[in-house]
């Protein structure tokens, strides 16, 4: 278990959008690591940060403070063209909104392939090769690459960008929310798929998600993050069987069961943050138990190791 | 009950053993013109909608649920129209209404909509206090701007916003989207509808704040004994809030039952499919169900039964005859020939039992 | 129930008769062979961007028409001079039998719009005039948008170099069009370069500064991003991400720049700084027309040329209005 190889280290990293009087620090001082060959999950609200930590690793948002270290070297801030090349290659997104994130101009096969001609040179034929090869792999036809995005319905667009991901054999992929925008019945067929190329390729996975439902079942370990900062990481299974940061709490709460009788009983949590009394007793990054952690001052952490006794019991 | 609802039961001609309906939809038929082809987005649906009750419409995107309940208040687009069926609200047809003078009666104050995103339907340039007292004068004109002033802190208070007499000078853009949801629900309510249509009005937001929307619209139904359809793709979000759910599929009402029915004793292999594949059901490790391939063509003619191509229990005659309503119990019906006494039987998802399991305990 | 279900199997009989279906109920109800690749199957929507904008644009009949005046009226500017009976349009005509020019001559069978004060036949100097003008508006639109597109989209996605373009804008939108025409027109030989080049110095700035507000707008949308992602340099964004999506505002704008450049070129030349008197435009035509203005029996040398103006002038307009509304996905109904 801790012999776990790091594929990705997060230290510390502050991102600030404006300078100034106009500064406003969507991230501030968010740690973790990601393991090769895990799902890791951020869990947060919109305008909690979540979207703006997966940019930052894409080097889309530069970092204000902070390091992110990917296979032991540092890949934000300056880096050679070398590196850069390699973790263009390596690092590959999944954006949110299946309707946006596909050049609508442009055909399905210049959309899959678009990396790969950055990459190398190709000729037409590997190319097209290719670009079948990564239709079929999410499930669509190869005939669907000489057509245009609008012709696809929000699960077939989703699937053509993991294939655009996908054809870059990437080691580590940030999925940023990517099935929040689609219908129910098609969420399952994109969580299926990115399960199935995570066993079949062992690629890692950072998801990014507004909603604990779809964690539970996807990711090994989640991170709660609020207002940019992160206030419970633990394992998926144990964050949801003793979740301890009122915050996670009111997460799980509003999770919609698909119960009518447990529904109707459901208390609603509600989280708010003038509930901390932060002053003079200032927060802390504490360990409640193994790989368990959570943001928490003095008096807090007490409180939570004995509510996490009483429930063990 | 007043004479006048008996009377109006007896207009409509309508079994006086039913509960009380309000709006009854039948057999309405909805075409589009789309570059000149014709698209049938609603293919003869029946539904009687009671007073007082919170009926969810589910299915996916293309399924017909808000085109549907657009003509309920008249706001097709401009190439769709009702080609065939009948709209009954108070007697009258809505189905032929042509003029934009006869919707404003019924729009707002009869019927209201509630849309997914809250932007699309408040001014940006106006206070939301202003906004609210507005749709109150148009209800009641003699109404002073203090009484309507009163009147709209309050509605204010009730869709849960701190601070009334603050936020009441403030504009749409100081709040956020759940706020602003709060106040769209406030300024509909404002005009005393009848019934309230909700269209997807918590999907753009974050889970807990669709929660405490959901909440909300609960506690307004009871306070101003609206009647809700809410319209969504998640099952899930319906559970708490829905007494009827209708399963829309390729624009069809394929089932329709009591909430329990719908999720404990599911008919329909839609319906099926709907619930298992939600993510909360899935098992770590396993495959979650789901279903395959695209909804079905419109502009085309549809033979058999719309869901048969992605139904992996498809039987033959779903591919050559459209399935009637069989009835499940006084209240459960669905569109299927499973359900007909010749089928063979067929063993529901894993899922399905699941949920069974969930009740059970 | 039992009655229902007794009803549907009747109905089901009368069916079988109705020969969709052959076969026997246990055939009807067995399973159907389910093929997961057909059910990935989409209908082919037979959506197409130009095809769908040329509908409906097809569907504003008046802009139609115009777009037949306008191609109708720049055909024939060519054509005109192989007619039989033409005259040359710089030629001063003269009366053989009294060797005197024909001046002033009303419209008549000889000369269909008459001759202007020094017997110049009116009829072919205006289709000549025409096509200058109409020439000249062409390419000044062409060079406009050429050089407008190229700063624009540098101006609006490469963040560096903002503040230049935008330092560039301020100094260029300062001075005023007219100054820099007059300027340009009487410093330089008259002549068409001279022309073209004095109207497209400055304007191409405000072409620049429309396609930066569009690149801006629409830059960091997540399919520019997805392609930042994936390595794409900015030269293939720009021509694979960016134009294609700006094309229909761009040619909006085109139709709009040769009216105008028209109108600048009737300015200038009404003022007296235009093109030299061998060549005829309708800037010309009109100032010669406007000098003759108050004697009645004259004026129609005058009508002409501005009935020209007028109609190229307006096609334009309506003409880039209704390709700009065409053009919007959101009216392809």
């Amino acid at each position: 278990m801790s012999q776990k190889e790091i594929l990705i280290d997060v230290k510390n990293i502050e991102v600030a959008f404006g300078t100034g009087k106009n500064k406003f620090v969507a991230v501030n001082d968010v740690s973790f690591q990601i393991y090769k060959g895990e799902t890791f999950g951020v869990v947060g609200e919109s305008g909690s940060g979540k979207t703006t930590i997966g940019r930052a690793i894409m080097r889309i948002h530069p970092t204000s403070k902070g390091e992110i270290i990917y296979k032991n070297e540092k890949i934000n801030g300056k880096i050679s063209k070398h590196l850069d090349k390699k973790v263009t290659k390596e690092i590959q997104m999944i954006f949110q909104d299946p309707m946006a994130s596909l050049n609508e101009r442009a055909k399905v096969s210049y959309i899959v392939s678009e990396g790969l001609m950055n990459q190398q040179k190709l000729s037409e034929e590997e190319k097209e090769q290719k670009v079948q090869t990564a239709l079929r792999e999410v499930g669509l036809l190869p005939e669907f690459a000489n057509r245009f995005p609008h012709e696809f319905s929000g699960g077939q667009r989703q699937r053509i960008g993991i294939a655009r991901s996908l054809i870059m054999e990437p080691e580590f992929i940030i999925a940023d929310e990517p099935i929040s925008a689609l219908d129910v019945s098609i969420r399952a067929q994109v969580l299926n798929l990115l399960d199935r190329l995570q066993k079949e390729k062992g690629i890692t996975y950072l998801f990014i998600a507004h909603d604990l439902s779809v964690m539970r079942f996807i990711t090994d370990r989640i991170a709660v993050i609020h207002e940019g900062i992160i206030v419970e990481l633990a394992e998926t299974e144990e964050l949801f069987l003793h979740p301890l940061h009122p915050y996670t709490k009111a997460l799980l709460s509003a999770i919609p069961l698909p119960n009518p009788e447990e529904e109707k009983k459901k208390v609603l949590l509600v989280y708010d943050k003038e509930m901390h009394q932060y002053e003079t007793d200032k927060p802390r990054w504490c360990q409640i138990r193994d790989n368990h952690f959570v943001r928490a001052n003095e008096s807090e952490r007490k409180k939570y190791e004995e509510e996490y006794e009483r429930n063990c019991k | 009950m007043a004479v006048s609802q008996v009377n109006l039961r007896y207009a409509m001609g309508v079994n006086m053993d039913q509960q009380d309906i309000i709006l009854s939809a039948k057999d309405i038929e909805v075409k589009f013109d789309l570059r000149g082809q014709i698209l049938t987005a609603i293919r003869g649906v029946s539904l009687d909608i009671y007073r007082g009750e919170t009926l969810a419409i589910v299915g996916e995107s293309g399924s017909g649920k808000s085109v549907f309940t657009k003509t309920f208040n008249g706001l097709l687009d401009a190439n769709g129209r009702i080609s065939e069926g009948e709209l009954l609200y108070h007697g009258e047809n809505l189905a032929q209404y042509k003029k934009e003078k006869q919707w404003l009666k019924i729009r707002g104050h009869e019927i209201a909509m509630i849309m997914q995103e809250p932007m699309t339907s408040l001014n940006p340039l106006k206070t939301i206090g202003e906004q609210i007292v507005e749709a109150i004068r148009i209800r009641d004109k003699k109404l002073s701007l203090q009484e309507a002033k009163k009147e709209a802190l309050g509605y204010l208070k009730e869709v849960g916003i701190k601070d009334p007499e603050r936020r009441y000078g403030q504009y749409p853009h100081e709040f956020s989207g759940g706020m602003r949801q709060r106040v769209v629900i406030a300024i509909a309510v404002a005009c005393k509808p009848k019934i309230l249509i909700c269209d997807e009005p918590t999907t753009a937001l974050d889970v807990t704040i669709q929660a405490q929307i959901l909440k909300v619209l609960k506690e307004m139904k009871e306070k101003h004994s609206l009647t809700i359809i809410f319209i969504t793709h998640d099952l899930g979000v319906v559970a708490s809030v829905a007494d009827r759910i209708a399963v829309m599929y390729a624009g069809d009402i394929i089932e329709i039952g009591m909430t329990e029915e719908i999720f404990f004793d599911p008919r329909h292999p839609y319906t099926w499919a709907l619930l298992s594949s939600m993510p909360q059901l899935g098992i770590k490790g396993e495959d979650l169900f789901s279903i395959q391939g695209n909804p079905p063509n419109l502009f085309t003619e549809i033979k058999g039964d719309a869901f048969a191509p992605r139904n992996p229990h498809a039987l033959k005659i779903d591919y050559q005859k459209r399935p009637p309503y069989f009835e499940v119990s006084a209240t459960h019906k669905a569109k299927t020939w499973l359900l007909d006494p010749r089928a063979p039987k067929v063993e529901k998802p894993a899922g399905i039992a699941r949920l069974r399991e969930l009740k059970a305990n | 129930m039992a009655a229902l279900r007794h009803k549907i199997s009747k109905k089901l009989e009368d069916k079988v008769s109705d020969n969709i279906t052959s076969m026997s109920d246990e055939e009807l109800f067995s399973f159907q062979e389910y093929n997961a690749n057909e059910s990935e199957k989409t209908a082919y929507s037979h959506y197409s961007y130009w095809r769908s904008t040329l509908e409906s644009f097809k569907k504003n009949k008046i802009a139609v028409f115009l777009v037949c005046i306008v191609v109708g009226i720049l055909l024939f500017t060519f054509i005109q001079p192989f007619l039989p009976n033409q005259y040359d349009p710089n030629m001063v005509n003269n009366d053989p039998k009294t060797g005197l020019q024909y001046r002033n001559i009303a419209p008549c069978s000889k000369f269909w719009f008459g001759t202007n004060s020094i017997g110049q036949d009116l009829w072919s100097r205006i289709w000549t005039g025409t096509k200058n003008s109409l020439l000249i508006g062409i390419t000044v639109a062409c060079i406009e948008a050429l050089i407008g597109i190229i700063a624009g989209v540098l101006w609006g996605y490469v963040r560096q170099l903002d503040w230049f373009f935008t330092e560039v804008y301020n100094i260029l939108d300062n001075i005023p069009q007219t100054i820099v025409l007059i300027l340009i027109s009487y410093i330089l030989k008259p002549g068409v370069t001279t022309l073209i080049f004095a109207m497209c110095l400055t304007s191409w700035i405000q072409m620049a500064r429309f396609i930066r507000n569009q690149v801006l707008i629409i830059r960091d949308r997540e399919y520019n991003l997805a392609s930042r992602c994936v390595g794409t340099p900015t030269r293939r964004i720009i021509f694979k991400n960016l134009l294609p999506y700006l094309v229909s505002v761009i040619m909006l704008r085109m139709a709009l720049s040769v009216p105008a450049a028209i109108g600048n070129e009737v300015f200038i030349t009404y003022i007296g700084l235009g093109l030299p008197s061998d060549i005829p435009s309708l800037g010309r035509l009109i100032n010669e027309g406007r000098e003759l203005m108050m004697s009645a029996s004259l004026r129609y040398q005058l009508i002409f040329p501005t009935v020209v103006v007028s109609i190229v002038t307006i096609s334009f307009y309506i003409i880039g209005n209704a390709f700009s509304d065409a053009a919007d996905p959101k009216n392809h109904i």
